[in-house]
């Protein structure tokens, strides 16, 4: 799931967060620009190293959950809008180029998701901060702000599912099982108030430590291994072999 | 109501890097009417124990029956939270103490009734009924957590921690009520004060790394915690007792209110 870091020492835990960062990137290309063979390799290895980084197959399923609403959109605006072949007869729609459009785009979307939750695994949010900022360095002061907010924000969203595990135990606690719009208002509006109260916490927190905008100090130093460069190297043979072979 | 406790496991996390095993083959038999206390050490699995018995929770492994029904939360089995702030959903403290009950089935009459006598119990204001529960301060929202609960009538009565950040007046009170309400339901007390565990329950259990280190009545407790390397757990007043007894006073060092110690002491003094 997007956001939710697990300690390990596995290789991609011990990678550099500035070179998963940039793998990231150069991924997220690939993933929109290769065919659908080069997207089948993709899957295979984000299978791969979810294994290898100890992530559970269940749990990495568990982070597309939210967005199969928007999925199932998408497919049923190209199953239904794509002119083409139609695959039952005396039917305009759906078509054949429909179908195969869409479940192609949907399956870019899910392994842009895969990678980002495996990206989110195995970098701690202080790394992927300390990567952000790195990155943004040539922006200035407006890019040390931009990468702090990012990293701020992304530290909060295991947070908002803890409180909306909370708020359907208190429900459960009193034999409530909100279902429907119901049951969405009853979630979302005590979820937005708990969230709010978190968010003004955190900023009395880092104002508690001396936080302020015009003095930063990051803690996190460190040159990049020999892994690093095998990461990058491997990354630009695979690019190579699914962009030109495939 | 009794709960039966078989071979209860729970992990959390499972198959993950952060696995985390919270309780380790529990058996436990809590008996209708009773209080049973609960004690342990931080992370020992006292919370872990009380969401799966309110049903909150699906235990990895075993299972726990209420009168041989599985737990069903709002139903047989209440529950006050460990933090009070994480038991409220809705805009104003009726509105939240009104919902579970009108979900189960009561008129808006019955409501009404129901939260005014159970704010008179635990000696809450009715004022505090329009307040929003995320603006009021810790100690009151406990108080208010347990009236929500205690308004559901429920068989089993789980409360994890229930005076902490209370005040001394408002820690008697909570207490009184405790003993009150116990006999009709059964009462979970989950707690670090010692003294107050041993006052207000019959049975108790001691967790440490999710097993079950102790369970038997409150005099077999203070035997065994007055054996224990450093004796933590012996509550103050136990300890002093312990101390009285062994320095050839003649006081039962298991007497675990005050009244009854101060009584015990004075006599001993006369004899001498
Ligand atoms: N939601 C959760 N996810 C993962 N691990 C958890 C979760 N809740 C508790 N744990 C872990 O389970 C163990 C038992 O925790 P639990 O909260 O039951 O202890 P406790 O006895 O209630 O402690 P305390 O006295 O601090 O309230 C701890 O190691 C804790 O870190
Ligand atoms: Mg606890």
């Amino acid at each position: 799931m997007i956001g939710i870091y697990g300690h390990g020492r596995s290789y991609i835990h011990l990678l550099d967060p500035r070179t998963k960062l940039a793998l990231m990137v150069g991924v997220s290309l690939l993933i929109y620009s290769v065919r659908p063979l080069g997207l089948g390799v993709l899957l295979g290895l984000v299978l791969l190293l979810s294994r290898t980084c100890g992530l559970p197959y269940t749990r990495l399923v568990q982070g597309l959950r939210p967005v199969l609403v928007f999925f199932g959109v998408i497919f049923l605006t190209h199953v239904l809008f794509t002119p083409g072949a139609p695959l039952f007869e005396g039917l305009p729609v759906p078509t054949l180029e429909g179908v195969v459009t869409g479940s192609v785009l949907i399956l870019r979307f899910i392994l842009l998701i895969l990678y980002t939750s495996i990206m989110t695994y195995t970098t701690s949010p202080s790394g992927l901060n300390y990567a952000l900022m790195f990155f943004l360095r040539p922006l200035g002061t407006f890019g040390t702000d931009l990468a702090f907010m990012t990293g701020t924000a992304m530290t909060l969203i295991p947070g908002l599912f803890r409180e909306k595990d909370i708020i359907t135990k208190a429900q459960a606690a009193r034999g409530y099982k909100p279902r429907g719009l119901k049951g969405f208002t009853a979630l979302v509006v005590p979820l937005l108030h708990r969230s709010f109260r978190r968010v003004d916490e955190l900023s009395d927190a880092l104002e508690s430590r001396c936080f302020h905008s015009d003095r930063r100090y990051y803690y996190y130093r460190k040159t990049l291994a020999k892994r690093d460069c095998a990461g990058v190297g491997g990354y630009f043979v695979l690019a190579v072999v699914i962009l030109f072979f495939l | 109501m009794s709960i039966e406790i078989r071979h209860l496991t729970h992990i959390y996390d499972v198959g993950t890097l952060g696995e985390t095993k919270a309780l380790d083959k529990i058996d436990l038999t809590i008996k209708k009417g009773n209080v049973f206390g609960l004690v342990g050490g931080i992370g020992s699995g006292k919370s872990t124990l009380a969401s799966l018995i309110a049903g909150l929770e699906k235990p990895t492994g075993g299972r726990i029956t209420i009168d041989g029904e599985p737990p069903c939360p709002g139903k047989n089995v209440g529950i006050l939270f460990q933090q009070p702030e994480d038991f409220f959903f809705e805009k104003t403290l009726f509105r939240d103490m009104a919902s579970g009950l009108l979900h189960s089935g009561l008129t808006e009459d019955e409501v009404d009734e129901r939260i005014h006598s159970t704010l008179d119990l635990i000696g809450l204001g009715r004022q505090i009924l329009d307040q929003s529960p995320f603006h009021l301060n810790r100690g009151t929202l406990r108080l208010a957590a347990f009236a929500s609960v205690l308004a559901m009538r429920p068989g089993v009565l789980i409360l994890d921690e229930p005076t902490a950040s209370l005040d001394p007046k408002s820690r008697k009170r909570m207490l009184e009520v405790i003993e009150h309400i116990s006999g009709d339901i059964t009462i979970i007390y989950i707690s670090h004060r010692l003294q107050e565990v041993v006052a207000v329950s019959e049975h108790l259990a001691v967790l440490d790394g999710g097993k079950v280190t102790f369970k038997g009545t409150v005099p077999g407790y203070l035997d065994w915690a007055a054996g224990q390397d450093g004796g933590e757990y012996l509550p103050v007043l136990s300890q002093v007792m312990y101390r009285l007894y062994g320095l050839g006073f003649d006081v039962d060092p298991d007497v675990t209110c005050l009244d009854d110690a101060v009584e015990q002491i004075r006599q001993s003094l006369e004899k001498t």
